[in-house]
């Protein structure tokens, strides 16, 4: 019977392969699968050739038996909190819903089932191995790519099998009335009373960390700490996993190896001999999985989880007036999940009140607040340059319902302006915020400083209104891409995925870079040209904020363009010839 | 008034549909049969605007659906067989939302009554995900008809339906019709368009089998007197004679 679920899966990967050779015959996702293949052969390239990729320094482990420490530390944490303190649910092999459709009422065991998910597991562990090994591989082990290789493999599936275990106790203990709460204070109990008989068996051993101690002494401490006394004894069973990855040579590797076999055999037969029933879970774990997928790749929702609990309207909508409001209103409704109005404000004035307190008095200078205020202009130029991207609720979450949107009797361009206010409303107000937090929180740190309240205000002003600005041009690009190139926008269940899609990907962002330079450059010449001639005949503080009007004027204008052309775009878009591609 | 000359859609060299001339008065119900891939529901939803046609003129009321599609889309509504609504926005969200593009000032006293008669009052604050597929529909349905259009077009407006639902469905379908509206129904189930349709039009391949009221298409492929619609569709869309149905003893 696994011959026929082995048939099934090897089917399925090479169907799914001859799929994608068999689309690189269409232009578009040739030149993707061109690009995609030449910034991965780049990439491997760089890692191939020391001294041209990323730096070596502190991943070449000086210290082995440190090095095999903190690793096994890090797996007993890792098996620990992901096996046995977050998770929830009871025992759920995760299959597909044409798979329990299938194979639950087909004669086949519960071992059958079992090994066949393991070995589609082991699919993606491999897949694991590769990219970690691409990364990591050539670092260690004396440039023994294998060893690396087969360590990589033994932690990732031993940590695999010893998770299913764990959900397999946990459905065990479920059964037996043991609740998540009884489970987690069993687990604390047991780790507390496992420290403190570590702490209390090693006391005297372990060395005393200086205080004020630096780097060296405190990694010094930490070895100390995990080589003597109890800890070692702790650690054997997660040393004896990882050793295998930290073998410097061949020899050393395979007497390594075999211990490590031998847990991951253990973990085998704890799974495949569980009496533990997962069918129930597995079903409803695939139902919500599938509907997660199918909602995140619609892209109805963010993030694929529909909303549980209606959303307050932002505002009344009166029925007439410019319809594209609607689409704002409505796609607030959608980011009222995840942002409100009034929380925004609420933000505002903790932010004014905060800094009225660290201002009070005799402090004029703060160097706590005034990392506050950097950190908030590192978010605000972060949000400038990737906030379009986090903040989809526009045609991207839209374009499955171009249906819909093609059959309201409006001009197109209204669509495209109302798909963008949400965003662009959305993201100003963040960065506004943002603005606020800075202007606030950097101070002069004395009266000779050139950042005098009246240069902090002129800045925040100039910021406030030209920033939002910017954003408009910056949403309106993945907009137009959604428009123009709908079927480089994943958008149904069955579009471009693979080294294609990745290549289309990376096209996109040099397209959005490339236009954004293009339509940033006449805003840029117009707000220097401004703030020059409005200097002559006022302050530079009030001319920056003049400049940033004009330089907004301009920016707007280039986007009421776009815009336009995206609507006369929108009114063209044929779904079908979409559908059929 | 629904008015469609030489409509042809054409996906690279694929015919979806061909040449297809036809109109509905106000108070007729086509109804748009045929089998798999003959080109259903791709011509609905070039009369919606959905798709452009390659060729060919669609009017509604006289206003040019690819000229004057503001003055068009304002007058129709398309109803697909499965209902597309945001999953965030609950049921009234809905009518608000339409009501502001189609410009409806009435629409709080008219999503009430659209409400009661499909039965959603009780769910104006619902969202989709809490509705079952029936309620979805008729949602899909109260936010095609808040703007009272004249033009209708059905895409399989029975699916998923419980009994009672496919009887309020027929009833609503038939007084739609009776009072004044044109309306297109496309559908598998030649029994429901044998009850509520006035027209008929076959398609096969894209292109026009049969075109006109119930009664002449009946006169033209009837063999024999009581024959049914299911008969002359067979008639009309296979080449080999139809087999009669086996019937429970």
């Amino acid at each position: 019977m696994i011959s026929a679920l082995i048939f099934l899966q090897v089917q399925s990967v090479r169907n799914r392969l001859g799929a994608r050779f068999r689309r690189l015959k269409n232009p578009k996702y040739l030149i993707g699968g061109i690009i995609g293949a030449l910034y991965l052969a780049w990439y491997i390239s760089l890692l191939a050739h020391p001294g041209t990729g990323p730096t070596t320094s502190g991943l070449t482990a000086a210290d082995p038996l440190l090095a095999e420490n903190l690793g096994a530390l890090l797996l007993l944490v890792a098996m620990l909190l992901m096996g046995w303190v977050f998770p929830n649910e009871r025992a759920a092999l995760a299959f597909s819903e044409a798979e329990i459709n299938f194979l639950f009422p087909a004669p086949i065991t519960r071992r059958e089932l079992i090994n066949y998910k393991l070995i589609r597991r082991q699919i993606a562990i491999l897949f694991s191995v590769f990219f970690l090994t691409l990364i990591w591989g050539r670092w260690r082990n004396g440039g023994h790519v294998w060893i690396s290789a087969l360590g990589w493999w033994t932690i990732l599936s031993t940590l695999d099998l010893h998770m299913l275990a764990a959900s397999f106790v946990r459905s065990m203990l479920f059964d037996r009335g043991i609740t998540n709460l009884r489970r987690r204070i069993i687990i604390f109990v047991i780790l507390g009373a496992t420290i403190g008989g570590v702490c209390v068996w090693s006391w005297d051993q372990w060395p005393n960390l200086p205080p004020g101690a630096g780097f060296n002494e405190t990694i010094d401490w930490l070895k100390q700490v995990l080589s003597t006394g109890a800890s070692p004894y702790v650690l054997y069973p997660f040393r004896l996993v990882v050793r295998p990855y930290f073998s410097p040579d061949a020899i050393s590797f395979l007497h390594a190896f075999a211990p490590a076999l031998a847990i991951l055999a253990a973990h085998y037969l704890v799974v495949i001999r569980a009496n533990v029933a997962f069918e129930e879970a597995s079903v409803e774990y695939s139902q919500k999985l599938a509907t997660r997928v199918a909602a995140a790749l619609d892209r109805r929702v963010p993030g694929g989880v529909a909303p549980r609990k209606a959303k307050r309207a932002p505002f009344t909508l009166a029925p007439v007036g410019l319809p594209s409001i609607a689409f704002l209103w409505k796609n607030l409704i959608l980011a009222g999940n995840f942002f409100s109005g009034r929380m925004f404000f609420r933000i505002a004035i903790f932010m004014v009140i905060w800094s009225s307190v660290v201002f009070s008095g005799e402090h004029t200078h703060s160097p706590g607040a005034s990392i506050i205020g950097f950190i908030c202009i590192a978010f605000l130029f972060m949000s400038v340059l990737i906030g379009q991207n986090m903040l989809r609720f526009d045609f991207r979450a839209d374009l499955n319902m171009a249906e819909q949107l093609l059959s309201y009797p409006l001009p197109g361009w209204q669509i495209v302006l109302g798909e963008i206010l949400a965003p662009l409303v959305t993201l100003a107000a963040v960065q506004w915020l943002l603005i606020l937090g800075a202007a606030l929180f950097i101070q002069s740190p004395d009266a000779s400083s050139p950042l005098t309240n009246d240069v902090r205000v002129s800045m925040a002003i100039t910021a406030a209104i030209l920033i939002p600005a910017i954003d408009l041009i910056m949403l309106i690009i993945p907009n137009a891409v959604a428009v123009v190139f709908p079927s480089w926008v994943r958008f149904d269940k069955n579009a471009p995925r693979g080294i294609e899609n990745f290549g289309q990907n990376i096209i996109l962002v040099l397209g959005q870079l490339v236009v954004m330079a293009v339509a940033l450059v006449p805003a840029g010449l117009v707000f220097a040209l401004v703030a020059f001639l409005a200097n002559f005949a006022v302050a530079m503080t009030i001319a920056l904020p003049l400049a940033a009007l004009a330089a907004a004027a301009m920016l707007v204008g280039e986007g009421t363009f776009a815009i336009r052309l995206l609507g006369k775009a929108f009114e063209r878009f044929d779904l079908s010839s979409e559908i059929t591609n | 008034m629904i008015e469609i000359a030489g409509l042809t859609k054409l996906y690279g060299d694929f015919v979806a549909v061909s040449d297809l001339s036809f109109a509905v008065r106000p108070g007729e119900v086509l109804g748009l049969v045929g089998p798999n891939g003959a080109g259903k529901t791709t011509t609905l939803r070039c009369l919606a605007g959905i798709i452009p046609p390659t060729r060919g003129s669609i009017a509604i009321n006289g206003a040019d659906l690819l000229l004057d599609p503001r003055s068009a889309k304002g007058q129709l509504a398309f109803f697909p067989d499965e209902p597309k609504l945001f999953d965030y926005l609950t049921v009234w969200q809905h009518l608000i939302f339409i009501a502001r593009i189609y410009q409806v000032t009435d629409y709080a006293t008219r999503g009430e009554q659209l409400l009661t008669e499909l039965e959603l009052a009780d769910k104006r604050d619902a969202l989709p995900a809490e509705l079952s597929r029936g309620m979805k529909q008729k949602l899909a349905i109260a936010c095609g008809l808040l703007h009272s259009p004249t033009a209708m077009y059905f895409d399989e407006p029975l699916t998923g339906l419980d009994p009672l639902g496919i009887r309020k469905m027929k009833d609503s379908i038939v007084r739609r019709g009776r009072e004044g509206g044109a309306i297109i129904l496309s559908s598998h189930l030649l029994h429901l368009v044998e009850e509520i349709c006035t027209h008929l039009l076959i398609l096969k391949g894209g292109k026009m089998i049969a075109y006109g009221s119930l009664a002449e298409i009946k006169q033209r492929f009837a063999s024999e007197s009581g024959a049914s619609l299911e008969d002359m569709f067979f008639r009309a869309t296979t080449d080999a004679p139809a087999s009669p149905p086996i019937l429970p003893q």
